[in-house]
Parts: C-alpha cells; structure tokens; sequence
C-alpha cells in the first residue's frame, strides 16, 4: 500500500492538501486596481495571459520584474521580437539580471526553462509559447514551486484550462489602458474583468484629448 | 545704420528674428562663422538676427562689416549666451548702456576665471539694469522655479520665456511644461531656433567639433551628439508650422526693441596727457615746433618743410588725431627717458611732425614723403603707427603702459588663432578615431609649400584613401575647419588705450600670460570701427646695438648714438664692408639671399641700402624685377619712362617699382585713383593671396591707363607687378627705418668688431646665426676668442685686453647645464686668486649635474689639465668628508688625455662649437678630404669647372619662390660655401640631401661677379667619419 | 667551455618575415616614433635603427611598420626554450632575446663539445631566427661576448681574456648612468675598466659596477633560474571494441575523468576546455571542444557538460581510438557562497550559462547590454557575459519600445498618430550618407501600439512594438 501511494505521488497524479501554499502569500503587481482586485501576483506557480503583442503586456509585468531581480535572474525564452534593454533600463531593471534566450525549438524552450528553475538561480521564467503540452505544464509548474519561482507563458491562444495554472488572465487593449479577463485562478472564481487605466503612467500612450495636444498633432 | 526697412512681410508668410544664435567663436560648438549666418539669415527673409555666442562678443564686428559691405537687408543685435548650474540665459542689448553693461558682465566672468573659462554669478545677473533676457527652462521643476523667481525679480519686464522646437525626445511634454512655467511667471513667449550652423550640411562638422571638446572618437558619442540637424537656420515656411504664431510675432516686437549698432562706438583718448591750459592742437603744434627747431637746425626748417608741417598739422587737428599722437610722444619720451633704445615705423615714417616728435629716425629730406599713405580724408581710421623696443627691455615699457592708465583703460588686441591644415588634420582625424600613428605619418610627410601637388593628393600618395570611407569624410571635414578659430590669444604688440574703463567698450579676459589682458577684439575688428591701436614691438637688433654703444662707452671711452651716426654721412669704407657680402650679425642683409644680391647691387648710400632691404622681399622677386633693376644699374638696359608723371614716380628707382608706395602713387597718377582708393589697393595687396579683393581693381587700373594714353603691354606688367607685391610688397617707410639700424650695425662691425660680436653674442638668439657661425666670422677677421674658463670668465661674455689687442673672453654663461643662480653663487664666492682645485668647488655645494656641466666645458682646465682628469677629480666622493678637506694629494694622472677628436665633439657638445679644431680641418689633417677645394680658394677656380668641396651642413632653405632649389651652406676651416641643388638632384640622393651633417659636394662652379655657387652634381654623406657630431643645422627654416 | 649564450637579435622581426617574405621591415615605437630594429633588407635603404619614421619612410618608400609585441617575443622564447629543452638540461630564459646554458654538466653526456654543438645547431636549423651563440667561463663573460658580436665556441682561457677586454662597455649589463659616467672618463672598453684600482673604483662607482665586474670575471658564481616545462595532462586511449552511438563513449571516459580530476585537485587548478579527437578507420579524426566557462575540476560536471555535447554528435564512422587533453588552466579559488539562501545553490551562474550553452550554442544565450545610441538600429544585444558600466536610469528613454523589429516592415495597416514627430538624422561615418527619419507614436484600429517612421520620400515603416 505504501508503494502504491508512493507511485502515485511518483506519477504526480496525488494531490494533497498539505502542498498547497497559503493563498494568501502574494506578490504586488505595482498597480493599485490590480492588486484589489486580485490582491497581486501569486509568489509562485505557472501562470498563463493570454493578449494580442503590443498592446502593454509587458509593461503590466514591468513591477513585477523589479520586485524579482533582487531575488534572482529573469529568464526570457523566445521572445518574439528583439528585447531592447534601454526601456527595461529606464524603468530600474538591471540589464545583468536578465538572460535572453532566443531562437530555440519547443523542445528546447522547454528543456531550458526547466534548466533555468532548476538552477535555483531564476526567480521568473517568461516564456513565448503558443500552447503547453499537459506533462510540461505540470513539470514547469513543480519546479516552479520547488525553487518559489514563477514561470509565465505568454501566447496569443485560448489557454487549456484544464491544466494546474496558479492564475490565467486575458488582456484586451483600451484607449485609456488596459482591460484584463480573469480565465482560471486557484483558490478564487473565474469570470472577474476589471480595468487598468495608464492615462498619467503613460501619457504619450494613451492621450487624453486636449487643446495643446490637437495644435501639436500637426505635424512638419 | 539706416533703420532696416524691412519689407512689410508678403501676406501669408510670417515674420521672424533669430535671438539665439551661436558662430564658430563659441569655440568647438557653433559650425558656422558669423559672415555666413549672417548671409544665410538675410536670404531667408529674417527681420534680425542677434549673434549670440557663449560669454563672448568676439564675433559680432565680423557680422557686422558683413552686413555693411554686402548691404545685407538685416539687423544685427549684440547679444550673448551664458551657462550656470540650472540655467541658460541668452542676454540682448537694446541700447548703448546695455551694451556696456553686458560688456562689464562678460569681463567680469572671464576675469573669474582662467583663460577659455568663465565662471558667471548671481551678483552680475543683479547688477543687470538694461539688457534684455531670454530664459531657457531646464525641464526640472524646482531648479526652473529657483531661476524663475530670481529673474523675474531683476529682470522684471525685461523678460522672455524662450520656446525652442528641434523636434527632440518628448519635445511635446517640454513645451507643455514651458507654456505653464510661462503662465506661472506671467511671461511673454517668444520662438527662439538654437542655431549653431546656418545650413543643415554642417551636421557632420558639428558632430566632429563636439567630439574634438569631448576627446573622445565620434563612433562612440552615442547620445552626446545632436540628434538631428535641427539646430540650423530654418525657412521661414517651417518655421510657422512648428511655432505658435504669438511666439514668433513675440520675436519680432522684440528685435524691433533692440536699436543699439556698433557705428555708435566712439573713441574717447586718454586725457590727462595735454596739460590744463592747453587744448590738444595747441600743445602739439608746441611740441611739433620744439622738436623742428631741435631737428632742423635753430633756424628752423626750410619753407617747402615747413608748409609740409602746417598741412599734416590741419588735416591732424581736422581727424583730431592730436591725442593719438600725444600718447604716442608720451611713450616714445619714457624710452628715451630710461635709455631704452625705440624706433618708430609703419606709415608715421612718412610724415615729418613724427619726425619733429622724435618718433621716428627718417628725415623727409632722405625719402620722398607721400603725404596719403600717411593720412587720408576718406579713410575713416587712425594712422597704424609701430614703435620698436629693445626686445630685453619691452616689458618695461608694456608696464608703464599698464601703470600710467591703469588695467582697466589698457590691454592688448587678441589675435584669433584659427585651425591651420596640420592642426586641422590632427584634431578632425583624432575625432574620426583614425589611429594616432598613421595622423604623425600624414603630418609629417606633408610639404604644404608644394603648389604643384595638393595637399589632398598628397594624403592619397601617402596611403590614406580619399575617395570613400574615413579618408573622405577627414578631408571634406578638414576643408570646412580650416580657418576656424581655435581660442584668442594675445597680439605680439598691439596696445589699445582708452580714456574711460575698457569694458565699456569691448569686453577684456585673462591672457595666458600671467597679469596680461586681452581684449576679445582683433586689429582688424579695432580698423573696422576705428579704433585707435598702439604697436608696442620688440626688436632684438635694437638689444645688440645698445650692447654695443655701452662696450665701446666703457672700453674705448667714445660716446655713441644712432642719430649721431646716421650723422656721420655715408662711410665708403663701410660700404665697401657691405659690397663684398662681409656682413654677418648686420641687420636685414645678413641672410643668405641678401648677401648673393649685395655685390651685384654694390650699395653705395643710405638710399641703395633702403633699396637693398626692400629688393630681396619675396614680393619683387616673384615680380621678375629683380634683374631689370640691376641690368639698369649697371648701364646694361636704358632706363626709360612712358610719361613725366610716372619718371616723377620711379625716377628714384630707375622706372623699376619696387614699394608699395610707388604703386599707389602710380595708381594715382597713372590710373587717375584718388588718394582713399589707392590706399584700399594697398590693403587689398597686401591681403589678395586670401580674400582675392585685386581682382576688382584689375580693370579699374587698366582702364585708367589706357584712358591715359599708356600701351597695354606697360598696364598688364605694371598690373603682374602689382600682383607680385600681394605676398611681401615692403613699405618704402619702413624699409627706410630698417636701413637706418642696417648701417648703424655695419658701422659698428667695421670700426668696433670685438665689440660688435660680443654684444651679438650676449643677445642670442637673435639674428640668422648660430653662436658657432658668429665665433667663426669673428676669427676669420682676426679677433682671439678665450675659452670659457672658471677663473677668467665672467656671465656674459667680455671684451678683455689680450697680448695688447681686443678679444672676446666667452662668458660662463654659454656653458649648457649652468642655471643662472649657481653662475651669481659661483662668481660672488670665486676667491680673488682663483680656484686652485675643482674640490674647492664641491665645497661650494654645486650639485652633481652642474659639475659635469662645467667639466664638460672645459672650464676647469686651468686647474686639472683636460676633461677626464677634472671629471676625474669631480667624482671622488672620498673628500667631501670634512676629516679629509686639509690633505689634497696631488693629481695623479691615471687616465690618458682625451685625443683631438674626443675633445672636438666634446667642446661641440657642451658649447656647440669649439675653437680650437674645426671638424673639417681635422679631416683633411687626416687626409680624408682628397681633392677638396678650400672655401677660401674658390674664388681662383675658373668658371663652369669642376670642383669638390665639402663642410659642415650649416643651413639648408628652399624658399617658396624659386621652385624645386634648394640652398645648401656648407662650412669649412676657411669659410661658408653655397651650394645650389637642384630637385632632380634632392630626389635622386635623398639620404645624403636630408640627413647628412658632414656632405661632400662634386658640382660645377658658377660665378657672377663676386657671388660663387657650386651647382650640386653628385651628394657624399661623410658623416660616419666623425660619429656623434651633433652640430644642428637650421633646416627649411 | 662552461657556460653558452644564445642571443637572438630579431626575434619578432624574423618571425614576420616568414610572413612576408622579401619585404623591407622595421620595428617602430608608436610613441616616440622611431625604429627599434631593422631587417637586412631595409638596412640596404639605409634606414638605421633610432631615426625618426618620417625619414625611414622618405628614404625607403614601401618600408612595412610594425608596433613591437613583448608578450608575442616571450611566447617565441618559450617555444624556443621548449625545442632545445629535449636536447639540453640546464637551460635558463633570459627574456627578452636570449638563452643561457650551462654547458659542463652536459659534457658527461657529450665528450665532445663540437658533437653537442652540432646537436644544438640541429634543433635551431629549422627555425627562421639568426642567431649568435658564444661561450665563457662564467655566464656574464659569454654573454658580453655574444652581445659584443664574438661569436667564438672554443677560446682558450687566455684568448678569452683578451676578447674580453675588447668589449665594447655599452654591450655589459652596467648601469647606463655608469657607463656613460666611465665613457666621459674617456673609459669605453673593458680593458682600461679592468686595469684600475679596485679600491679607486669604490670611491667613485656604486656597488653594482664592482659586484658586475666580480661575476664576470668568476670571482663570485651567480647561478640563474633554470627553466621548468609547464604543466600537461593528454592521455591516449584504445577502445576494446568499436563505438558506433555517440552517448556510449561516455563510458570508456569516465576513468579519464576521475585521473583528470585527481591531477587538478593536487595541482590546485581547474580546466576550462577539454579537447578530445575521435579516431576513425577511414574518416579523418573529429576533434570535439568542451568548455567550461568558469573553470571545472570534479568529474560529475564535466560528465554533464559531456553528455550534452555528444548527444547532439553524429559519429560518420564507428570510433576505434581517441585522444583526451586539457587544456587552458585557471588556479582555484572557490567562489563563496552565502549558505543562508533557503534555495539551494548547486549551480554558480557561469556553470549554467556553460550548460545553456552546451545544449543551445554560443548565439542562443545572451545578456543585452544598453549601448545609448540616437539611432535604433545600433546593435544593443552583446555576448552572452558582458561587463556593465554603472546602470544611469536616468539617461535611458523610457518611451521607446520593448520589442523592436530587427528590421522596419514597410507600414501597410491605416494607424492613427498619437503624438509630433521626433526627428533623428543618422550620419553614416564610412559612406558619408546622411539618413533622417520622422518617429511617430500610432495606434492601430485593433488598438496595438507602434513605433513607426517616416522617411523625407514619405515612405512609412514599423519599427517596434511598446509591447
């Protein structure tokens, strides 16, 4: 009997109360609305956004990067364009603290993500990937939790619920910011939609429409 | 300046003034000079532009003679910029108490600070009553409220909020930022563009200047540089969509505030020279007629003179020029007062009042006076007067200068010292990040005077590629820089003085000399508005001839004077020195060109030796006039003249032009110029090769000639003539000053020569020899010259009585190494008998390397014999201990003595001569010299034979004029030889032609009268025979 | 004949002239600008060592200039010494062109000197270095001969003496203040230096001319430091039976790995590369590097890293024999790390960037480094450890994109513009072309954000996305 519970465990098909973290330790996301409505980013675990690219997605993430350089590297796997350094830079982010690895196969994304939470040396793994196969989603997210770090998938898919997500969030553009969707959440309800307004964080992004600014729209 | 009427703009288009606008004299960061913003401002329609540059007014009198000669529908508002931590501010002037104003405040803050520095205060800004301000915002907030409320609290309604638009990182949020702080302070907004180039095309050069202040190569300034080309003057039309319409209007209203012009600058003259109850013309018709009465004789001039003297005198009291002639005599009596040996020149020279004032040493009677080149009612300025000083004693008369009127009514004109074609190589390559080594390789290989071969050409011969890449970009760079100034320094001379402070006139900064000021103008800004400047020169001849009248006062008892001299008459005993060439050490005709010309010319009186000076100028020679005079001379070419007008003109000279002012005077008399334009014809001469102003007067000349019945052919070459002078046309005045000290010092070698050479000696350097060459002329004419000894010498070097004659006892002060303290210390404790052992002189203190010094020279040699043994001696360590000072053994001879050769280079080493062996007589004792001709035996050699002579490389000269030849001087045992090698010849050996010391020279002799010149053929390097030899050689000086 | 002096004139010259060959060269140091040594060639164009480079280029016009490299002469000396090391025992470095040995110790190998000689002249034929070998009683005596120019082997005592005298002082090892003190004594050679009085000398000279003149003439021996080969671990191995699967060689490896591990612990050192050439019957040998970046001594990580790299290898053929070395040693100090970190810490970074790579390859794994630069398409990426200036927050744009396109698409969607133009003129320094470029903020209908321009010909482009 004590082998077969062993197996199982072995399997990863148990799972026990026990493990569980408290779900109340989380991190601050830097934006007050976010943090009320979902009271920051879980402390670890695999967490999906599913959004169309340049529509602010990283710059939601940019607080968090922040907080987790103190602890240890970023690693940012398969980015679909070139990362520029400066606006990271600009925003207290320690480019040393970053490791870009670009242009792998699946299997290796996979592979090197695993490697870079083994090594206990990353506090975040980002991770552009269109879907994640069950087994690596469960993978990811053991050592994930092993080490207290935490692994994001970004992808412009629907993500499989199914699979043992910390937290799954849609973000859909807005012309004053951005608007997120909550998919799954551990501990909490799915279905929560809330709104992110950037309008003094970002002026020249998302413009409120005034007198000087028409004068200037004209351009030479 | 008439009111700018500017056109009333057309509808549609806007109207605008630049108020911030900075040229190349903001040193490495403006890319364009004053002349051409100001061009380019005009062409686009601007109503005003202020010239702006950072704490400096040195470029507006440019813009502003620009504006005047080009009638350019555009005002000029003076104007600068400055920079403190947290603030930029732009300060205009709308009237004269302004401009004094922002003068004082810009002296202020150069005088804080060391030369190319200034450190502005809050206190100036206080003090700032009339000047207008443009306030540059920071873009942080709480520095920009700090400002804000000091400013708006001195400046209250005389302040602007400047809006600047170069389309930069996040320019929208700025301006929002800038129109509040606008809206906060209650400020007018005004359009202002930042220009530091006039055309977008200067980017490249901008980028480079920044990185040349930076020091670091352009490649890697990143963020530094501009980011885009913004910064230049923009078309009216583009200007409109960027600015709001207010802000530019803004801009208009305020240029059209600004009335102040340069034209308004007047000259006030020291004052407290004319005693009180004299008005000025009184008092100088007073001095005029002492000073006749003491020149002429008691009787006073004669009557052509006199009318002379009341003409200059009316036309002086018309210009009221009398204080710029009283400050003058002031000075001039203060030399004569101190003894200090003066010479006035330049146009004064041709006026006698300056000649009654004791200014100048020409009498009228000698030269032709031309009253026009002296003073002319058409030209607006001052006549430039230059007085020479001793060149020892000139900073005491800059002192005087400095005490009499005080520092702030005194400093010197600046002289901007711009980017030459190596300088400008250097630096932009520096900038471009081409490495360091292959830059020195360019620089040096580069022969600049080369007319065939341009400089671009010869950087490509040279390996850099300048058609595409680096090599291109460096050398359309350096064509751009060229010219540009690189900072102000200090002219060699040129005083200005003024009755009230100084900086209310122009701004005045630190000189790099200590306790010296300059002010930010040079002598061509000062002639441009009219500006009185004094010439304080220096002249070391003028050192040696005092030298000289004080040796021959102590030793041969005879009291001398340049004017009593001259008043001897012309000397044909001295004149016959002069016709053979015998003149080294004498004034002006000692070099190697002159004396070629001196026995063709055979001078015979003062006015040949004027002619003399003035032949061998480059100017007549490039003119082909050299031969023409001398064929008429000799009879060999009939003199003729096409008209009386022009025999009046030329008769002096045998029709052959030769000074300038015969060519205004033929100007004037041939091509009917009047007075004012044969004077801009002088200036244009003098200036063509850069500004090329002649060409205009070309027809003008012509025309009046052919008007006047003249041939063409006679036109064209008087015309080709004209052209020659351009480069060194030498006045007939100052010519006449010169030949006045060539006599004197001819006279003086002639009658005292040991006299002569030793006061030439003790005022070196100076003059075109080396002590090594002055030593061997002075034996060649029978003088003994002692060696340096300890005992015997003095400092300088001494005229002493030897076996009943004079000799020259050389002065310890000609030993390398000895520093003047230890000389004084050695000389006050030398006992009355003399040293008797060289410990004596390590008992003195004198440190290791003055000892070897001394050792070196032979100066011991009384007490020891020769060099090693007394170095010998020198280094025993043993008998500085005290127990031992009693028991001095004797001198045991351990080392043999120093063979001939060792003690030659020696001596040459130490003393960079010897006297006792000439390294050639050596050789040929040792009969390395085979078949070598004497220099003294040349002249019994026949014409065209083949001769092989051989001497010490003296000096080697390639002038500019004759292409391609260069002039050797070699030197043996008996004499100078001239050596004339062709550039066939230079090329094909160039090892031996540029680094032999010893040469020997197989060539044909050539003789034209008295003159010898051996036509090199094949050049033999014989160096390697004496090694070590390290008698330098003045090299394409 | 005790001791012999190898002097090497020109070293570096003649390695260069291997290069290129017939070529008139010189030695230049780029400060002063003035030769330090010169090939024959460019002797016969008269350009002489100390004259200036302008000259020696006016004289001799296709004249090669080169910087002297110091480190790159030692390197030679050491081959040098390593060649003759089989041939001769007591061989000392005398840097920075010569070589010293004693020769009576090899004389019970040799009893005829000229045989050793030939023995040596046999190691130095084939390389391109002249060279100038003499012999003396003490090794100051033979080496003031060669650098005098005497090249004799076999002198008699006495005949020795007299040479000696001849020489010249400049080419001793005395102070230069001395020798030029003894020169203005009128003393140049040896000779009359040799002739004065001790005690006469000692008044006037410092202690190193009479402790110099002591060693050269043997009254006092100084022995130099003789030289060491340097440290090598390569070993040979024959597989018992042929390999055809990459992964498996890993086991006749693993014994290797333990020995190297054994050599590196009691030298103290750790390896950073190890070379391995894989033997086939008919295919050329394969040779395999693995690097360790921070330097690896235990036997599991190099296993690791081992096993990553032949997982990728194809072998050709099957593998019958291979050779093992390492190379590139870094001495030991064990990084220290805090013990407080609640994770474990098996790895130090550099070990998991030499994994990454191991696996990925060197351009996969990189660190973006800032280079603040107007233009975008400066390279900002750099490789994979970079060091970093102080990070200044300050001077970096915040409002520029976090992804950019490597290269800027031609726009074809209808975007609005968000804000005025930022202008940015490029001035290329090597073609001399001027690039401008109008930068606008623009949001798309489906509300992404770019970065977009617009060239003076009123083209548009994407440039990045604020992502």
């Amino acid at each position: 009997m004590h082998s077969l519970l062993e197996q199982l465990t072995q399997r990863q098909w148990l799972w026990q109360g026990s493990a569980l973290p408290a779900a109340g330790q989380q991190l601050s996301s830097g934006y007050a609305e976010f943090d009320r409505q979902l009271g920051g980013w879980p402390a670890s675990g695999l967490l999906v956004l599913q959004s169309q690219p340049a529509i602010g997605e990283l710059r939601l993430l940019l607080p968090l990067f922040k907080q987790l350089q103190q602890q240890g590297l970023l690693g940012l796997i398969n980015p679909p364009q070139l990362l520029q350094a400066e606006p990271l830079a600009a925003q207290g982010i320690n480019p040393s603290q970053l490791l870009l690895l670009s242009g792998l196969s699946e299997t290796d994304a996979l592979w090197a993500a695993e490697q870079l939470l083994q090594s206990g040396l990353c506090s975040l793994v980002l991770l552009w990937q269109g879907t994640l196969a069950r087994k690596a989603a469960r993978r990811l997210q053991l050592a994930a939790q092993s080490q207290q770090a935490l692994v994001l998938q970004l992808t412009t898919h629907q993500p499989e619920l199914t699979l043992p997500l910390a937290l799954a969030l849609q973000l859909l553009p807005q012309p004053q910011g951005l608007q997120l969707k909550v998919l799954k959440r551990r501990a909490g309800w799915a279905g929560q939609q809330f709104y992110l307004n950037w309008q003094d964080e970002w002026p020249e992004l998302y413009p409120v429409l005034t007198r000087t600014h028409a004068a200037l729209a004209e351009t030479a | 300046m008439s009111e700018t009427s500017a056109a009333a703009p057309p509808s549609g288009a806007v109207a605008y003034a630049e108020l911030f606008c900075r040229s190349n004299f903001s040193f490495l960061q403006g890319a364009s000079s004053p002349e051409e913003l100001v061009s380019t401002a005009a062409a686009l329609g601007y109503q005003a532009l202020a010239l702006t540059d950072e704490c400096s007014v040195a470029g507006v009198v440019r813009a502003h003679r620009q504006i005047k000669q080009q009638q350019l529908p555009l005002k000029l508002i003076i104007g600068s910029y400055f920079q403190l931590p947290g603030l930029s501010l732009v300060l205009l002037c709308p009237d004269r108490q302004a401009y004094a104003e922002l003068c004082r405040i810009i002296t202020n803050a150069r005088r804080r600070a060391e030369k190319g520095h200034y450190q502005l205060e809050e206190w100036d800004l206080r003090s700032s009553k009339h000047c207008l301000a443009l306030w540059l915002p920071q873009g942080e907030a709480e520095v920009d409220q700090y400002w804000g409320q000091l400013l708006s609290r001195h400046f209250s309604g005389r302040l602007h909020l400047a809006l600047v638009r170069q389309l930069r990182y996040r320019e929208a949020r700025y301006l929002a930022y800038c129109q509040t702080l606008a809206h906060d302070f209650a400020l007018p907004q005004l359009a202002v563009g930042a220009v530091l180039m006039h055309q977008r095309e200067r980017l490249a050069l901008q980028q480079t200047l920044t990185a040349i202040r930076l020091k670091t190569p352009v490649q890697q300034l990143g963020r530094q540089l501009l980011s885009n080309a913004e910064a230049c003057l923009r078309p009216l039309s583009k200007l409109a969509k960027l600015y709001p319409a207010a802000a530019l209007a803004q801009s208009v209203t305020l240029a059209a505030a600004c009335q102040f012009s340069l034209d308004e600058l007047r000259y006030e003259y020291p004052s407290e020279l004319v005693p009180s109850d004299l008005s000025a013309s009184q008092y100088l018709q007073q001095l005029v007629q002492a000073g006749a009465r003491q020149r002429f004789g008691t009787a006073g001039p004669a009557a052509s003179i006199q009318a002379l003297i009341d003409k200059e005198l009316a036309l002086i009291a018309e210009l009221r020029y009398e204080y710029f002639f009283l400050t003058i005599y002031d000075l001039v009596q203060f030399a004569k007062a101190r003894g200090i040996l003066y010479q006035g020149r330049g146009s004064a020279a041709n006026s006698v009042v300056c000649y009654c004032l004791e200014i100048t040493a020409v009498d009228p009677r000698q030269i032709n006076v031309l009253f026009e080149r002296f003073l002319s009612r058409e030209r607006q300025e001052p006549p430039d007067i230059d007085v020479d000083f001793e060149h020892e004693r000139r900073e005491e008369v800059m002192q005087y200068l400095y005490q009499k009127y005080g520092r702030e009514r005194a400093a010197l004109a600046a002289t901007v010292i711009s980017y030459r074609l190596k300088s400008a190589i250097r630096d932009v390559g520096k900038a471009l990040g081409i490495n360091e080594m292959q830059l020195e390789h360019f620089i040096k290989n580069l022969n600049r005077r080369h007319d065939v071969v341009s400089w671009q050409q010869q950087l490509s011969q040279l390996g850099l590629n300048t058609e595409q890449g680096l090599g291109q970009q460096l050398v359309q760079l350096v064509e751009q820089i060229r010219g540009f100034p690189r900072h102000l320094s200090q002219h060699v001379g040129g005083f200005v003085i003024s009755a009230g402070p100084l900086y209310e006139l122009v701004p005045v900064e630190n000189a790099a000399m200590a306790e010296r000021t300059v002010i930010q103008w040079d002598k061509d800004d000062l002639e441009t508005l009219g500006l009185l400047k004094v010439d304080v020169l220096a002249l070391g001849m003028l050192t040696a001839i005092r030298r000289c009248f004080q040796l021959v006062q102590q030793h041969y008892g005879l009291t001398l004077s340049i004017a009593a001299i001259n008043g001897y008459g012309d000397d044909p005993q001295v004149y016959r020195q002069i016709q053979q060439a015998d003149t080294v050490g004498v004034f002006q005709i000692e070099s190697r060109a002159q004396m070629s010309m001196l026995p063709r010319l055979r001078p015979a009186c003062y006015y040949d030796l004027v002619i003399q000076i003035a032949i061998v100028r480059p100017g007549p020679i490039q003119g082909d006039m050299v031969h023409p005079y001398l064929l008429r001379r000799h009879g060999l070419e009939a003199v003729s003249y096409p008209s009386p007008e022009v025999a009046g003109v030329l008769s002096r000279t045998l029709g052959v032009p030769i000074f300038q002012e015969q060519v205004i005077q033929l100007a004037m008399v041939a091509a009917g110029f009047s007075g004012g334009e044969a004077d801009q014809l002088r200036r244009a001469m003098a200036s063509w090769k850069k500004t090329g102003e002649l060409l205009q007067f070309k027809e003008k000349l012509i025309n009046g000639m052919l008007s006047r019945g003249y041939q063409q052919d006679f036109a064209e070459r008087i015309y080709q003539q004209i052209c020659g002078f351009g480069e060194y046309g030498f006045p007939e005045s100052h010519s006449a000053s010169f030949a006045v000290l060539a006599y004197v010092s001819a006279w003086l070698k002639h009658y005292f020569p040991a006299a002569f050479y030793t006061a030439l000696l003790n005022s070196y350097p100076m003059g075109f020899y080396s002590p090594s060459q002055l030593i061997q002329d002075a034996i060649r004419h029978q003088l003994r010259v002692l060696p340096v000894c300890i005992n015997a010498s003095a400092a300088a070097h001494q005229l002493v009585l030897h076996q009943g004659d004079w000799a020259i006892r050389l002065g310890l002060q000609q030993v390398k190494g000895l520093s003047p303290q230890t000389l004084q210390q050695l000389l006050q404790q030398r006992p009355a008998a003399g040293f008797c052992h060289p410990v004596q002189l390590k008992q003195l203190g004198l440190n290791a390397r003055e000892l070897a010094a001394l050792a070196s020279s032979n100066a011991l040699q009384s007490l020891t014999g020769d060099r090693y043994n007394s170095r010998w001696h020198l280094l025993d360590q043993q008998t500085q201990l005290p127990l031992f000072a009693a028991v001095a053994e004797p001198a045991t001879p351990l080392l043999q003595p120093p063979s001939e050769r060792e003690a030659m280079l020696e001596d040459y080493q130490a003393l960079g001569f010897s006297l006792d062996y000439h390294p050639l007589h050596y050789l040929r004792q040792r009969g390395k010299l085979a078949g070598c001709t004497l220099a003294s035996d040349l002249a019994t050699v026949r014409q065209q034979a083949v001769v092989k002579v051989a001497g010490l490389v003296t000096c080697r000269q390639c002038p500019g004029t004759a292409a391609g030849v260069t002039f050797l001087t070699l030197e043996d045992e008996s004499g100078n030889i001239n050596v004339v090698v062709w550039q066939g010849t230079a090329l094909a050996q160039q090892q031996p032609y540029l680094t032999a010391k010893i040469l020997q020279v197989n060539g044909i002799l050539e003789r034209e009268g008295e003159v010898i010149h051996v036509i090199a053929g094949r050049l033999t390097d014989l160096t390697p025979l004496l090694e070590a030899l390290p008698a330098g050689s003045r090299d394409f000086h | 004949m005790r001791w012999l002096y190898l002097y090497f004139p020109s070293l570096q010259l003649d390695q260069l002239a291997v290069q290129y060959p017939a070529q008139p060269m010189a030695l230049a140091c780029p400060k002063r600008h003035q030769l330090l040594g010169v090939n024959s060639l460019a002797a016969a164009a008269g350009v002489k060592v100390g004259q200036s480079v302008a000259t020696a280029v006016l004289l001799c016009r296709e004249l090669q200039l080169f910087s002297p490299e110091p480190a790159r002469v030692k390197q030679l000396l050491q081959q040098l010494a390593e060649r003759l090391y089989q041939v001769t025992a007591d061989l000392a470095l005398q840097p920075p062109d010569a070589l010293q040995i004693r020769v009576s110790s090899m004389l019970k190998l040799y009893p005829d000197p000229a045989r050793y000689w030939q023995q040596l002249q046999l190691q130095l034929a084939d390389c391109p270095y002249q060279y100038l070998a003499a012999a003396g009683q003490t090794p100051l005596a033979a080496k003031l001969l060669a650098r005098s120019g005497q090249a004799e082997l076999y002198l008699t005592p006495a005949a020795e003496q007299a040479k000696l005298a001849l020489c010249p002082l400049t080419a001793s090892d005395l102070p230069a203040a001395s020798i030029e003190q003894l020169a203005r004594l009128g003393i140049r050679q040896l000779g009359p230096l040799l002739a004065l009085p001790a005690a006469e000398l000692a008044r006037r000279f410092s202690q190193d001319v009479l402790q110099y003149l002591a060693a050269l003439t043997g009254r006092v021996l100084q022995l130099p430091k003789f030289y060491r080969p340097r440290l090598q671990f390569n070993r040979e191995l024959q597989l018992h039976y042929e390999i055809t699967e990459s992964p498996q060689l890993l086991k006749p490896l693993q014994p290797l790995l333990q020995q190297l591990q054994q050599f590196l612990r009691r030298a103290n050192l750790l390896c950073q590369c190890l070379q391995l050439t894989l033997q086939f019957r008919q295919h050329s040998p394969l040779p395999l590097q693995i690097r360790a970046r921070a330097g690896e001594a235990c036997a599991a990580n190099w296993q690791q890293l081992l096993s990553l790299h032949l997982a990728q290898l194809q072998l050709p053929e099957p593998v019958y024999a291979l050779q093992f070395s390492a190379t590139d040693y870094v001495p030991d100090q064990r990084a220290s790390c805090n013990l407080l970190a609640q994770r474990s810490q098996p790895l130090s970074k550099a070990q998991l960037l030499s994994v990454l790579v191991a696996r990925l390859g060197e351009q996969a794994v990189v660190t973006p480094v800032l280079s603040l630069s107007h233009w975008p398409e400066a390279e900002s990426s750099a490789s994979a450890v970079a060091a970093l200036p102080a990070l200044n927050a300050a001077l970096c744009y915040q409002l520029r994109p976090i992804l950019q396109l490597p290269k800027a698409l031609p726009l074809t969607e209808a975007v609005t513009l968000l804000s005025g133009a930022e202008r940015l003129e490029q001035l290329c320094w090597q073609s001399g072309t001027l690039l401008q470029r109008d930068y606008y903020l623009a949001r798309t209908e489906q509300g992404q954000l770019w970065w977009v321009y617009r060239t003076p010909q009123q083209q548009w482009y994407l440039q990045g996305w604020f992502s």
